[in-house]
């Protein structure tokens, strides 16, 4: 066992290596990284002795060994490697390591793995870039366990919903929270930051990893370290870049054609079409309106990226430009992105400074309407446009007017006509930067601060141009008598916060064994929300998107010329937030075998009235490494074994109300609507009563328990980590309902618990391995995560309704809560449903809702993948699924609702409607009208899924080959698949949501990308 | 050394920045209660907000779309149908927010009143507005209850259970139901203390006026069955304020004429349209109309055929639907209209409703003449009631057609139930229900529960001593 372990052995003394004198013969040569560039200060000893010399800045060594001795070259964060001495000349080139020596960013710092106590999973940076999605958080899909990232948006760059074993909340934040370089960032916007920036992403899951940023760790915490060059590693420059094409993916139901189509309405009575007259008209036009309305997107993307590494300066620069269209006309991403990453370090490694600072510009061109039943949504449009309906004009181009109406028998007509006149950009600018400094004051003990920024502003634009139909009609804010048709809406948003730390470390070690680790922080942390914009009337089409366009707001009208219909509208917000935090943790580690940590802070938020804002929060974890004992000496197989457990709280501040502390006295008029909703008696000014306080509001408290294994056997072919977990949410927030006399409904309380249990499983096995780094190398990895959620403790009956779910005690969040659909009557064509005894009854009543056992959120969720490498060859593909999770289905529902037909095409299955007694059929008589809106499980559909989130073939050009043209050391080229296939039952585009009732959601495209990178 | 002094620069750095600054934080969009209410300008901004929260509509509304002087219209895609229906629980928005509005009126007003204690004016200009407000509050909160109890009693009889009576801001509190005899004793005191407040001298109809205080004593004391009170005060009224003729009383439709009106809730640019109660306002498309019934008993020759409904469309083009024109629209603004809550025209009907009930048979045919005459420009023919029955059948369709679309139909079936025996019935015979009408829902009898409206059941959530209206759960 020792000996299978000299190799960390060594790598944890090559810390304290000294200079050593040499003997023997001299064997001289070059250490190498994977990707053959000089390793300078990798450790180079003689095994079983403690002799042993770093090499250079050009990664030389040269040490005297006798022949036979077995040379050990070790470097951090990768695997060591021994030589026996045989000749003078030894050149090594050193493997990355996945599991032992590896460093680990947790919070505050980073740590070796092998140290770690609590539960850490990390994605590192060959799967996050040059993926084509614009997202960062879409990216981690799959690769963590018991990470659950689903979006309703296949807009570029939009975010999903993040959570980390299972929701925690109802009404508070549930996302975990998400460091960039050590500045908290909005966890809802990465659309302008750039991913292939990333290093590594560490998720931290458990109380103790979550400690240090309790107050706002409840969901858990994403650290994202952006790169930075090696010391002395010279100057790197590298291109990339990426080209693409998205389409949509297969929906899983089928619409009916225009023969179809023209026949039913027939059959309905709302034609008298002969048969030839169908014949006809079917065969002169048979529109997909999926075919028009959506489209293939482009993706583009190019980035120059600078690593220099000198004596006592390290930086990282990149530039990129990243440009997406989405699968839908008008949808657009163009980004453009700057980051540089400095750390300055003094001669003797006391004084450390690093500046981190990325700066990116986006404009974000939007959809209309997505996710909603109006018109203008192309989604809607795509299943229920009438396939009898001729998209263009005599002249072959696109028919933008139809019948000039805005109504359902223009519907199709109007989504394009929306989507190729009218406006909606999003330009953002967003600057995440930090400066942070550390100084070693005194032997062991180090000060530092750092003060970070997270920036976030952004400048919409939506106009209605005056000739479009939504314009001509008068139908969005006009007033509805305007002649002046056309508006213009600019709105400005700003978000910005900023960190402060400061902490005071001491770090020893007494009598080798004995590691220990205090520190001491505060932080200081601040947010300003500002929002302002205007709205204005009746645009002049010849100056379109400038205020020259716009008509003056004294501008009368009418009968008796006294109605104002252009008066702009304005309005102008703010909100301000902040914490003050001070919290010390301590670590104890004795020989690599037992460790300690424990931590306690305390925090105050402004959002809870002065007598609550204080909040305690703390942690206890340890781990033991079970290889390192002496009786695990002689089981050979296991290289490594550690148990970890961890017991601690965090907390939640982030609940509906920011001032719930405070009786709140407004003007109801939601920030200056001139145009008088909110307005006083007689058209004056008013104070309002807004909120009522809550003075006994506090914080949202998780409790989480886990224990933990991370293991590795078979020389390290396989390794991975077991978790168990119970977090149990106290004071959760909730509304409370009091009496309306109060006039208001609920006020925000703390009423509930909510309790989350699960285990996760990730493991990763090398089936093949090869010593040549051109060898054929075959590794799989996986990871599942099971969570079970409970609300245990509600308000009031201990049911709250909430749609088509209900919050029950005793049963998950988002349990759908509906009478259950038994089919139709074969006699009657009459659809059936089950009483809340579970017998048959042809009645619908609210009353027979029961709870199902389907819940929005799912139990499993998950990826696994494959990486195959052959000579210069690279085959990696992800798979993620999430299983047992269950939507409300609104989109079919709608082309399956009889009372529709006359305004929306309706699906194949339609076609199996019963007819005569006898039939046996899924599809009741349209005699009986609609259930669509019925609380009935009839369209809670499975939406569980499997997917092939990416799979990237690449081959790499090295150095062996272009090092002839000493201007390249590696050309990497590839192709790019994601989202290729998927599996699942869900009768939609998109089973990825995150969202419990759809309604023509915008879905996530496929996509192929050519790539390549270019290393000089 | 060095070192160590540097240390602790940048330790006090760590804690010069002060905590404070990141916790002491005040909400910038609203302002903290405390800080809202200092002076009594600030409680002319807390009226202003007092009195848009009094909103007749919702009677109007409701006292409309349930009765029978409507039937479901040419354009209904389901808009209202199910209150038409007679479908009506603890869950009908329509059927609680006449609580809700309420009660969230009486809050504004305890809440002014309260701040009001904390607030000396400083002049005697300042006096006068701060009088004024208290009055208007009190005066307020007296309509209040009297709307809540006439829809949320079974009956006005002093023992009854009724709504609560809240004279104070309630917060966490959980009131439970007064009788009708208190919650009346309450309203009385109200009126009281408004008057004390309120200024001989105002007349704008558009605010609080010592007529207001009447009228609402008037309607208060017919319902409670005060019939000689309700005469005195009715009569008080008629004597100043004159029925108007029928030019006049056509211009008050459209807000140009107050010869009749005692008080009406202004209402200007911005605030919701009346008309949009029945019709979509862009087109004048209705989804609910004027009962075929109503259409057909307006006797020729009355002005009254006019106002209450027309075939003009929101552009005035004719077409084929009975569309609700109480509220016609003013100065070129369709459908925005004030509310007429009191009229002169009512108190004819209370005066005559009051001798009826006290067997003056006689000078309640006088009263109702009196009505007659000035909407039909004539003088109409004397009716002669045999019995009470008569009378009050009488009274009652003449109440109809003059004050269908203004909250009363509803309340007025509701409280002669026990004399007509009847409840709300629809006609088939005229389309309004059954065939092709839109509705096989033609009556509700006369005892049914509905007639009670529930308890909101977001009180009941929030409320443990709060029992429900009989006949809901």
């Amino acid at each position: 066992m020792r000996t299978k372990f000299s190799g960390i052995l060594t790598l944890f003394l090559a810390l304290f290596v000294q200079i050593l004198f040499a003997q023997q013969q001299t064997v001289s040569g070059t250490v190498t990284d994977d990707t053959g560039l000089p390793l300078p200060g990798a450790t180079v000893s003689i095994k079983g002795t403690s002799k042993g010399i770093t090499t250079d800045f050009d990664g030389k060594y040269s040490i005297k060994a006798d022949n036979g001795q077995t040379l050990v070259f070790s470097y951090i964060g990768y695997k060591a490697k021994e030589v026996t001495v045989g000749s003078s000349s030894i050149n090594v080139q050193l493997e990355s390591d996945n599991t032992l020596g590896e460093v680990v960013v947790v919070a505050y710092g980073s740590e070796k793995r092998s140290n770690v106590t609590s539960a850490i999973s990390v994605v590192k940076s060959e799967s996050i870039e040059q993926v084509p999605n614009a997202s960062i958080d879409q990216i981690l899909q799959g690769q963590a366990a018991g990470l659950n990232i689903q979006t309703s948006s296949g807009q570029p760059g939009a975010s999903g919903t993040i959570l980390l074993r299972g929701r925690n909340s109802v009404q508070g934040n549930v996302e975990p929270l998400f460091i960039i370089d050590g500045v908290p960032v909005n966890e809802d916007n990465f659309r302008s930051l750039n991913a292939n920036d990333i290093q590594n992403v560490s998720v931290l899951k458990d109380a103790s990893a979550s400690a240090l940023y309790g107050n706002r760790a409840a969901g858990g915490v994403i650290i994202v370290t952006t790169k930075t060059g090696k010391k002395n590693s010279g100057t790197r420059i590298q291109y990339r870049s990426l080209y693409g094409q998205s389409t949509t993916i297969d929906p899983n139901f089928e619409l009916m054609n225009s023969r179809q189509y023209l026949t039913y309405l027939r059959q309905r009575g709302f034609n008298t079409f002969s048969d030839t007259q169908i014949n006809a008209l079917s065969n002169q036009v048979n529109t997909k309106w999926e075919d028009i309305l959506l489209r293939t997107g482009t993706t583009l993307s190019h980035e120059v990226n600078v690593t220099t590494g000198g004596e006592n300066t390290t930086s990282y620069t990149s530039v990129a430009y990243f440009e997406q269209e989405g699968i839908t006309l008008r949808s657009n991403l163009k980004r453009f992105t700057l980051r540089n990453n400095t750390n300055v370090s003094s001669s003797n490694n006391k004084f450390n400074l690093t500046t981190n600072l990325t700066m990116g510009y986006s404009v974000n061109d939007n959809p209309a309407n997505a996710g909603s039943g109006s018109l203008n949504n192309p989604f809607i449009n795509a299943y229920i446009g009438s396939p009898a309906l001729n998209p263009y004009n005599p002249d072959g181009s696109l028919d933008l007017t139809g019948n000039g109406t805005t109504g359902f028998g223009n519907s199709p007509i109007v989504a394009l006509n929306t989507a190729t006149l009218n406006t909606s950009v999003q330009d953002e600018l967003k600057i995440v930067g930090k400066i942070g400094a550390t100084l070693e004051v005194a032997k062991n003990l180090t000060v530092g601060s750092s003060i970070g920024m997270d920036y976030e502003q952004i400048n919409g634009l939506t106009i209605t141009d005056p000739n479009s139909l939504r314009g001509l009609n008068n139908d969005t804010n006009n007033p509805t008598a305007a002649i002046i048709k056309g508006s213009h809406a600019e709105n400005f948003t700003r978000n910005v916060s900023f960190n402060i730390n400061s902490f005071v470390t001491y770090k020893n070690i007494f009598k080798d064994v004995h590691s220990v680790e205090v520190s001491a922080f505060t932080e200081y942390y601040k947010e300003h929300f500002d929002t302002y914009g205007f709205e204005a009337f009746g645009l002049d089409p010849k100056l379109p998107g400038v205020g020259a366009g716009f008509t003056a707001g004294n501008t009368t009208e009418g009968p008796n010329n006294d109605l104002y219909n252009y008066i702009p509208t304005a309005f102008s917000t703010t909100t301000n937030g902040g914490l003050f935090s001070y919290f010390a943790v301590g670590k104890y580690d004795y020989d690599n075998k037992y460790g300690f940590q424990a931590s306690i802070r305390r925090d105050a938020s402004s959002r809870f009235s002065k007598t609550n804002r204080w909040g305690t929060f703390w942690s206890v974890s340890g781990k033991w490494n079970i290889h390192n004992e002496k009786f695990m000496e002689g089981v050979e197989f296991l290289n490594e074994l550690k148990l970890r457990g961890s017991y601690g709280t965090t907390g939640n501040d982030r609940a509906a109300a920011r001032f719930g502390g405070f009786n709140l006295i407004g003007t109801g008029n939601g920030g200056g609507n001139f145009n008088g909703s909110g307005q006083g008696y007689q058209g004056t000014n008013g104070y309002w009563l807004s909120q009522i306080a809550n003075p006994d509001l506090k914080w949202e408290t998780v409790t989480q328990a886990n224990i933990g294994i991370d293991f590795a056997m078979m020389s390290n072919r396989l390794s991975g980590s077991l978790d168990f977990y119970e977090k149990t949410t106290d004071d959760l927030f909730l509304n409370r309902p009091i009496s309306t006399i109060s006039s208001v409904n609920s006020i925000n309380a703390n009423v509930g618990q909510m309790k989350n249990t699960g285990v996760e499983l990730a493991l990763s096995y090398d089936i093949i391995r090869s010593d040549d780094r051109k060898g054929l190398q075959w590794s799989v990895n996986g990871n599942i995560a099971y969570n079970k959620n409970e609300i245990t403790k509600l308000v009031g009956d201990g049911l709250i309704e909430t749609t088509r779910t209900a919050l029950s005690e005793g049963d998950p969040f988002g349990s759908f809560y509906a009478v259950r659909w038994a089919g139709v009557n074969p006699a009657n064509g009459s659809p059936l449903y089950y009483d809340s005894d579970g017998n048959i009854t042809d009645t619908y009543t609210d009353d027979n809702r029961v709870i199902l056992d389907k819940t929005q959120d799912p139990k499993f969720v998950g990826g696994f993948g494959t990486n195959v490498q052959y000579k210069g060859f690279a085959l990696n593909a992800l798979f993620s699924y999430a299983i047992d999770q269950y939507r409300y289905n609104g989109s079919l529902a709608v082309v399956e609702d009889p009372t529709l037909v006359s305004i929306s095409n309706q699906s194949t299955s339609i076609i199996r409607e019963w007819q005569q007694p006898g039939d046996i059929t899924d599809i009741p008589s349209s005699a009986f009208g609609s259930t669509r809106l019925l609380n009935t499980d009839r369209y809670i559909e499975n939406a569980s899924f499997l997917r092939l989130r990416n799979v990237t073939l690449s081959y790499t050009l090295d150095k062996d080959i272009l090092g002839k043209t000493n201007l390249f050391s590696s050309i990497r080229m590839y192709v790019q698949g994601q989202n290729l296939l998927t599996w699942s039952k869900w009768r939609g585009f998109d089973p990825e949501s995150n969202i419990n009732s759809t309604f023509f959601e915008f879905p996530t495209p496929k996509t192929w990308t050519l790539g390549l990178d270019v290393n000089f | 050394m060095k070192k160590i002094n540097l240390s602790i620069l940048i330790l006090m750095l760590a804690f010069t920045y002060s905590c404070n600054d990141a916790l002491d934080i005040l909400p910038e969009n609203s302002i903290p209660e405390e800080n809202a209410f200092v002076s009594v300008p600030d409680l002319v901004l807390g009226m202003n907000a007092v009195f848009a929260n009094y909103t007749p509509e919702a009677n109007l509304d409701f006292s409309s779309i349930l009765t029978d002087d409507t039937k479901v219209g040419e354009d209904n895609g389901g808009q209202r149908i199910n209150e038409h229906n007679f479908v009506v629980t603890a869950s009908t928005f329509r059927a609680t927010q006449i609580w809700t509005g309420n009660y969230a009126l009486i809050n504004s007003i305890n809440r002014l009143i309260s701040a009001a204690g904390g607030i000396a004016p400083q002049n005697a200009a300042e006096q006068a507005t701060y009088d004024n407000i208290l009055g208007e509050c009190y005066a307020l909160r007296a309509l209040a209850h009297l709307d809540l109890l006439a829809f949320y009693s079974q009956d006005y009889n002093a023992a009854t259970e009724s709504v609560p009576y809240i004279d104070y801001v309630v917060i966490l509190e959980q009131p439970s139901r007064n009788t009708v005899g208190e919650v009346l004793t309450g309203i009385k005191s109200d009126l009281t203390t408004a008057e004390g407040f309120i200024d001989a001298s105002i007349t704008d109809v558009t605010r609080i006026t010592r007529d207001f205080l009447t009228a609402v004593r008037a309607r208060m004391a017919l319902y409670e069955g005060d019939n000689s009170t309700a005469m005195t005060l009715s009569q008080q009224l008629i004597n100043a304020y004159p029925l108007a003729n029928q030019t006049q009383y056509v211009a008050m439709f459209d807000d140009t004429d107050n010869t009749e009106v005692i008080f009406k809730a202004d209402r200007v640019v911005g605030d919701p349209l009346a008309g949009g109660t029945w019709m979509f306002t862009n087109s004048g498309g209705s989804f609910i109309e004027v009962s075929n019934e109503l259409v057909s008993i307006i006797p020729a020759g009355d002005v009254r055929n006019a106002t209450i409904w027309t075939n003009l469309d929101a552009n005035f083009v004719a077409d084929t639907q009975e569309r609700v024109n109480k509220y016609p629209g003013s100065g070129g603004n369709r459908y925005l209209n004030d509310i007429k809550v009191f009229r002169s025209s009512e108190m004819v009907l209370i005066n005559a409703e009051a001798k009826a009930r006290t067997s003056d048979f006689s000078g309640a045919a006088t009263m109702i003449q009196t009505l007659r005459s000035a909407r039909t420009g004539g003088t109409a023919a004397l009716p002669s009631y045999a019995n009470i029955n008569e009378a009050i059948t009488d009274i009652l369709f003449e109440r109809r057609l003059e004050l269908c679309f203004e909250g009363h139909r509803f309340i007025d079936l509701k409280r002669t139930r026990d004399i007509t025996g009847t409840g709300i019935v629809r006609s088939q015979a005229l389309l309004d229900c059954g065939g092709t009408s839109g509705t096989s829902n033609c009556d509700l009898p006369a005892n049914d529960h509905r007639f009670t409206l529930p308890v909101p059941a977001a009180e009941l959530d929030g409320n443990a001593n709060m029992t429900q209206t009989p006949g809901y759960n």
